[in-house]
This record gives structure tokens, sequence and C-alpha cells, in this order.
């Protein structure tokens, strides 16, 4: 059977919390049997509010925590094999949410040669690999500059570089955009898209900005632990009761065409743009225009504008 | 006030000093303030001056940032200067009430005000030209005879390369907790001593644990980049003597050399 | 009770050669009562403006002036100015720092020369506004979530009875339920005591849901001041800026490209949804008795 680049079966992680005699005081269990399978190659945001184990579920990929119960495996290594633990961090890099905290480097390209340093990487190749990332990132202009004067999309985008001059198959980013202005966001979810495209990276981005995943291929909602809901954005935004019953929320567009749809105007299920929407609408509104001009009394009888 | 630091403050342009191996910075860095205190007499001041304007000239960091560093060593600085101007026993040159200036005091307190400023120029100039990593790889293959004694060289180094990238975030952090906690009617300035201490516990609980947060989500980022002690690794700028550098080590050996011969 | 700013101007590193205004020229007055949304990019001397409210930084020219009384004159009690102002830093519960939820509260009402049972009414009295349950209060911040923790902190401000409250950004980085639940409380302070907000927010959703007033600001100016309906009816000039109108506002401004007569100055989802049933079925929608918004469909 074929194994996708990241898989999870029958995952189990508790929190321990003990005592000063190493007595368990407490077990908090932040995922609860999780089955998951990604395929390389795809977009993957993983949704879910503060606590409901995606985040725990991160660090289970690159072996920073270790499953309680069930395995993890990364391109067929499992991550609590201890001989493969380097393998397994340099196929799926890490991006962390404070953009602060995970730059090393006192010089942007410094920071960007951590990685492959660590890796015993030779050094014509580091200079390559750095290059390479920073202009993947679209940094290479800022290399010399010191990571303190940056914003945070910038610091976030050398952040990626690092994990890119790794050479890696997958990243991994734990609510890289949370600490971010609008403009620093987008810059962050675009280049992680271009990498996606153009490098072929498989990417699984944490989030909890609904915005940010409507181009994903797939989205997974996570709830106490479980794995809730799994689909393409459009499958997920259509179930909009849902998702607010997980404590999320949908962009305004979609909540829009979800409380249209409600009072039975007929609009397709899992608008996400606003292109989307008002495409929808237009012909919507001709119609009616069109029955008002040749007297058909309005609001009557037609298939698309169901009286609900 | 604490933003005045230079201290590990890089300064980025391109020159010879900035292109120089740090462990001849470091030699040479060594090499001024050895001669500091060797320097008696006017004469080798004057050549210590001309050599600091020589290397600042070198540097082409612009003089300003040089001298901002002695904003925080003005209290040390007048404190010795007082001392010194006040209690050396010698020549009257100048009474004030029970206050005396003598010639000899006037003297020592001079060369010790030079010799203070130009210590922290002198340092200030390498930690402007030299990034804190290249400083601390100067350091770990300077010191890198200390191995064999079971001495972590490498892994301090690292420690003080993050501690002076931490340094001007936490310097912020400061600042954001001070003016939060005065929003909410704290008060860092008046009151007695024990009182004014009392007043930092606001400030400095949120900064200590500030501080383990951000030291924990770094030792995971690094873990996550494959991190793992200084063995089997391999160096983006591996350190490498050049023509330059020979030079360098001649120059500061021989600026020693005319210190020490002038006393 | 209002707050004057006058001729407002702010430069960093004066006399350097990195001279650089954060504030030029800025004017305006909140009056008792408001709900204003502050809004501009990051490096667009927000966070400068609303430190200059309650005197932590001071202008280098221009007057602020709070109830008619100049902030920066001789012998005005900035200490007291602070309690009447409250600040709410960006990501406040980092300067929590006490050994329990009740006693960090209580810190700033101390300040204000309050004993420890008058502090402890107090901070009860807006760690209920807050909506912490009690069985939080004795219990270190430090073990409390991140929602949690960040009410503590706009309860360690409230507990000091303050008329106007700012605050910077309150839902960074909350999830979807930690910041709708904020912002009603910050919402239900406002309508409830009559307290004047601004609120300084990245989300132009939430300005918009939550204020009747916007401030826009732009390398240290202010470029626009007035309802939410006019200021991002200029949502082109707010794009310039690195800034954007709520989504809302583009699907009404796309309909009307199509020639449909909707309403342009729609800015809830709320409002849109009531507009656009109403001109897809008027008669409907006025048999039904539905609150419709504006004067839409009237052009017919």
């Amino acid at each position: 059977m074929s194994m996708g680049i990241i898989k999870a079966s029958k995952l189990i992680f508790d929190y321990i919390r003990r005592d000063e005699e190493d007595r368990i005081e407490e077990v908090n269990r932040a995922i609860d049997g999780l089955d998951l399978d990604i395929r390389e190659g795809d977009f993957v945001a993983v949704l879910g509010h503060n606590g409901s184990g995606k985040s725990t579920f991160a660090k289970q990929i690159n072996g920073i925590l270790l499953p309680t119960e069930g395995t993890v495996w990364i391109s067929g290594m499992k991550t609590t094999d201890d001989s493969h633990i380097w393998d397994i961090r340099k196929t799926a890099g890490m991006v962390f949410q404070n953009p602060d905290n995970q730059i090393i480097g006192n010089v942007v390209e410094e920071d960007v040669g951590f990685g492959p340093e660590n890796l015993g990487v030779p050094t014509d190749e580091i200079w390559r690999r750095v290059e390479e990332s920073l202009q993947a990132v679209g940094m290479t202009a800022f290399r010399m500059k010191s990571p303190n004067k940056l914003s945070g999309g910038q610091k976030q985008r050398v952040a990626i570089a690092g994990v890119m001059a790794m050479k890696p198959r997958c990243i991994v980013l734990d609510e890289p955009t949370a600490m971010l202005d609008p403009n620093g966001r987008k810059d962050v979810i675009r280049t992680i898209h271009e990498l996606n495209k153009k490098e072929g990276i498989t990417v699984l981005l944490i989030t909890h900005y609904m915005e940010e995943v409507i181009e994903a291929d797939r989205v997974i909602v996570m709830d106490d632990g479980h794995l809730v809901m799994d689909g393409t954005p459009r499958e997920i935004f259509s179930r909009v009761k849902e998702l607010k019953e997980y404590r999320l929320d949908v962009p305004q567009v979609t909540e829009l065409a979800y409380e249209l749809k409600k009072e039975g105007v007929d609009l397709p299920d899992g608008i996400l743009t606003i292109e989307e929407l008002t495409e929808a609408l237009v012909p919507l509104f001709r119609e009616q225009q069109a029955d008002r001009e040749n007297g058909i009394p309005t609001g009557g009888q037609r298939e698309h504008v169901n009286q609900g | 006030m604490i933003r005045d630091i230079t201290l590990g403050q890089y300064y980025p342009v391109d020159s010879v000093l900035h292109r120089m191996d740090p462990r001849t910075k470091l030699f040479g860095t060594m090499v001024f303030i050895i001669s500091l205190f060797f320097a008696g007499s006017l004469a080798a001041y004057g050549v210590a001056t001309v050599f600091l304007i020589f290397v600042i000239r070198l540097s082409r960091v612009p003089f300003g940032f040089m001298v901002r560093g002695l904003k925080a060593i003005l209290f040390l600085l007048l404190i010795s200067v007082s001392f010194n101007l006040f209690l050396t026993p010698g020549t009257e040159v100048f009474r004030l009430g029970f206050l005396k200036i003598t010639w000899e005091g006037l003297r020592l307190a001079g060369f010790m005000a030079l010799r203070l400023i130009y210590l922290v120029i002198g340092s200030t100039v390498m930690t402007l030209t030299t990034t804190p990593n290249q400083l601390t790889d100067g350091m770990e293959r300077s010191l890198g005879f200390l191995k064999r004694v079971r001495v972590p060289v490498h892994e301090i180094s690292m420690m003080m390369s993050i501690a002076l990238r931490f340094i001007p975030i936490l310097v912020e952090e400061t600042d954001k907790i001070m003016k939060a906690q005065m929003a909410r009617g704290a008060d860092f300035e008046s009151g007695n001593l024990i009182q004014k201490a009392k007043n930092m516990v606001p400030l400095l609980v949120p900064l200590f644990i500030s501080a383990f947060r951000r030291a924990t989500d770094l030792a995971m980022a690094m873990e996550a980049r494959c991190y793992h002690g200084g063995d089997g690794r391999t160096k983006m700028k591996p350190l490498q003597y050049e023509r330059r550098d020979y030079v360098g080590y001649l120059v500061c050996a021989g600026y020693l050399a005319a210190v020490v011969l002038l006393g | 009770m209002s707050i004057r700013a006058d001729h407002l101007c702010h430069l960093y590193g004066e006399g350097t050669a990195f001279e650089q205004y954060a504030l030029k020229d800025v004017s305006f007055e909140i009056g008792d009562g408001e709900f204003v949304g502050l809004i501009g990019h990051t490096g667009s001397g927000k966070s400068t403006l609303i430190q200059h409210l309650n005197g932590l930084l001071q202008a280098s020219s221009g007057k602020i002036y709070y109830n008619g009384e100049d902030i920066d004159g001789d012998g005005y009690d900035r200490r007291n100015l602070r309690s009447r102002v409250g600040l709410v830093f960006q990501y406040p519960e980092h300067q929590l720092f006490e050994v329990d939820v009740l006693s960090d509260v209580c810190f700033g009402p101390k300040n204000q020369g309050l004993s420890r049972e008058e502090a402890e009414v107090r901070a009860r009295e807006a760690l209920t506004l807050v909506g912490l349950e009690e069985r939080f209060w004795d219990k270190s911040p430090f073990e409390l979530s991140g929602g949690q923790k960040r009410r503590v902190a706009i309860a360690g401000v409230l507990a000091m009875q303050p008329e106007v409250l700012i605050l910077d950004e309150p839902t960074a980085g909350l999830d979807p339920r930690g910041r709708d639940e904020i912002l009603d409380e910050i919402a239900a302070l406002h309508k409830d005591r009559g307290m004047t907000i601004v609120l300084v927010s990245h989300s132009m959703e939430d300005i918009a849901r939550y204020a009747d007033r916007i401030l826009v600001m732009n390398h240290g100016e202010k470029r626009f001041d007035g309802p939410p309906r006019e200021v991002f009816a200029h949502y082109r000039e707010l794009e310039e800026m690195g800034l954007a109108a709520p989504q809302i506002t583009y699907v009404v401004h796309k309909l009307r490209e199509h020639g449909i007569s909707i309403p342009e100055d729609i800015t809830t989802v709320e409002e849109a949804r009531d507009a656009i049933l109403e001109l897809l079925r008027p008669e409907r929608a006025k048999a039904s008795g539905r609150q419709t918004w504006g004067k839409a469909g009237s052009g017919e």
C-alpha cells in the first residue's frame, strides 16, 4: 500500500503534568485517535480553535513531540525511530508562530544558513542553498540586514527560507500569520503557495484565518483532538453551521451567500470569493429585472428563487 | 537610556575592517586594551589616538555611532574622574573649600578618562564591524584549544551569539512592559532605593517570563532545524586568513611596540 | 468629557539624520460615549498616537486637551490622567506579574491610592465585566489560556474605572470565538456603561461591525475621519495605503458595476443580505415586514 508523505495512524497524545514527586497530577489528551494521510505535493490547511490539538499535531510531524500511542510516519520513517530523527526533521521543516523566536542568526543570510550548517552541508553548497532559498521567498535584497530591522511578514519569510535551505519535501507552518498585519499575512501566504506550486513542496498550514485556506487543495478541521471535517475548501465552507459549532468562522462572502441561501435564494454551495458571489447573483438580478419589465409579478414562483 | 547601548549592534557597510577575520579583530582589540594600560605619557596617548582615528576611518562607520556607547558608562566615567581629580595628592592648582585639585590629579583624571573612553570606543569599533556570529565564531576558533580540557567552547559561543541577538528584542520589550505598567499607574521614578527596587517587580517578572518563553521557543526552533551541538557542523562562513589579516597583525604588533616604547 | 488633539506632531530622532515624523499635524476631537475605530498599516503612527492620548508620550508640538485641560500643562496630574484614559496595549497579557489573578487586577487601583479592600471590590467588578469566571480568580495568571490571560489584562485597566478605554489590537492572536467574545464585551462596555472606546484593529470587518466612527492614519497623518460607510467608500484610496475595506464593500461595488442599484455604503453581512433580498423580491420583503436597510429598491 502506498503511503503519503505524512501519515498518522490511531495517534494519541497526552500532555502529562507531574508534581514534585513525579506522580501524575493531570493528564490532558490533546490528540485522540487521529488517522490521517497526506499526499505529497498537496497544500493542506488545518483549522481548529485554540486547544483543538492542531499545534500539538504539527509538533508530532517532525518529532518535537512523540506519540503517546499510535504512529506517525514521515515519508515512511517512524518518528519514534531515533536513527531517523534528523532525516525526519530535514524532510518536514517547521515554521512557528512567533517570528522573533525562531530566527537564530544575527544577519538574514546567516540565519538561512543555520539549518544546512547543522546538517553538515559543505560550505559552497550552503551558499548555493542560501541564495536559492532567499530567492524563492523574495528576500534576496535583505540578505545582509539584521532580522530585527525586518517587519513581521519579512521575518516569517526568512524563517521559511531557513527551512527551504534544508531541502525539505514538506513544510509545516504553525499559525505563521497569527502575529502579522494583513499585508504581512498576504505576503507569507503568497510565498507558501508559490513554493507549493513551483517547487512541489507539500504544505501543511495551520491557521484560524479562514481567508487563508480558500486556495488550499484540502482542508482539515480539528476539534477536541479529533479530525471532524475533511474535504476541499468548497465542501468545507458549504457547511457553515457546522464550522460555527467548531468555534470557527467563514469569510464574509461565504457567510453572505449562506444567509441568502437560507432565505431561499438559489446560489451554489460553498461560495468562496467575491467574484463567485457576484457572478452567481448578477443573473438572478437580471431575471428579476426582466420579469418586472415584462410585467410578471416579482417574487413569484420561479425555480431559482425558492420561497422557503 | 538603555537604547543607547551600541555594544552588539552591527553596522552593515563594506570596509576592510568589516571583511577582516574576526580573530584578527579580537587580537587587535586585545592589543589596543593592553596598550592603554601601558600608556603613561602624552606621546603614547598621541599614538593611541592616531591609531584609533585610523581604525575608525577604516571602518567607514559614522563617528556618532562610536560615541553612543559612551552614554552607558557616563556615570562610571564621572566617578572615576572625580576620584582621581580630588583624591590625588600633589601640587595644588585650585582649591574649593575642602576640595582641592592637584596637578597630578588633573593628569591622572585626564588619562583615566581617555583610557575609559578609548576602551569603550575601541571595543565598539569591533562590535560595529563584526557580526555577533563572526565574533563568536572568532572566539570559538581562538579558544578552540580549551576544548581539550573539556570547556564547552562551541556551546558558550552559541549562547553568546543568541544573547546578542535577543538583547535588542528584550530592550524593546522592557520599554513596552514599562509603558504598559505606567498605563496602570505604576511609578518607576519616585521613592527611595528600596521602594524603587520594589517598584521594579512589575517590570522584572513579566520580562523574565517573556525571556523564558522566548528561550523555550527558540530551543524548539533550533531543534526543528536539526541543531545538535557542534559535532558534524559545517560553516557557511568558515574563518580564513587573507593578506589583510597578516597586515592587520603586523600593524597591531607595531602599534603595541610603539606605545610600550613611548611609555 | 472629551479628548481633543490639536495640531499634534511627534518627531522621532529629533536633531539627528534619522529625524522622522511619527505624527504630523493631527487634529481631532473624540466626544463622550463615542466608539472610534483607529486604522492604519503598521508604522502609520497609530500606536504613537494612542500613547499620546494618555500622556505616555509627549508631543513635539501641538496639544492634547482632556476635558478642555492641556495635559502637558504645568502641574497637570498625568498619573491621574492615565487612570481616566485607560490604555490596553497589544498582547496585554505580557504585563501580568502577580501571584494570582485578583492581585494582578488590583495593581492599577492600588496605584491610584485605594486600600487593598477597595481595590479588590474594583477588581471583582472588572473581572466580572470581562466575563472571567470566579473560579479562576485565585489562580496564577500564568496557568490560564491565552484568551483568559487577555481578559485579566483588560480587567487590570478596567479596574481603574477609566472614562475612556483605548485598546491596541485586543484580539491579535486569538481564535475566532475568543475574538468575538472580547469584542462583544468591549461593545457592552460602550453600550451599557457609556464608556468611550478607541479600538485599534487591522480587521476592517470588526471595525465595520462595532465602530460608529473611523479614523484612518497614514504616514503619521490623519487621512479620513467619518462614519464607516463614508470611510469605506474610499476603498481605492484605502488600498493605496495598504488597507482595505470589508469584503462586503467589494461585493456591493462589484454588483453596482454590473448595473445593480444596491446602495453603495453597505459594510456588514446583515445589511448586504437585507438589501439583496429586497432587490430580488421587493413585495415579499415588504409583506413580511422585514426590517429593510436604507433606501434599497427606491430607485425603481
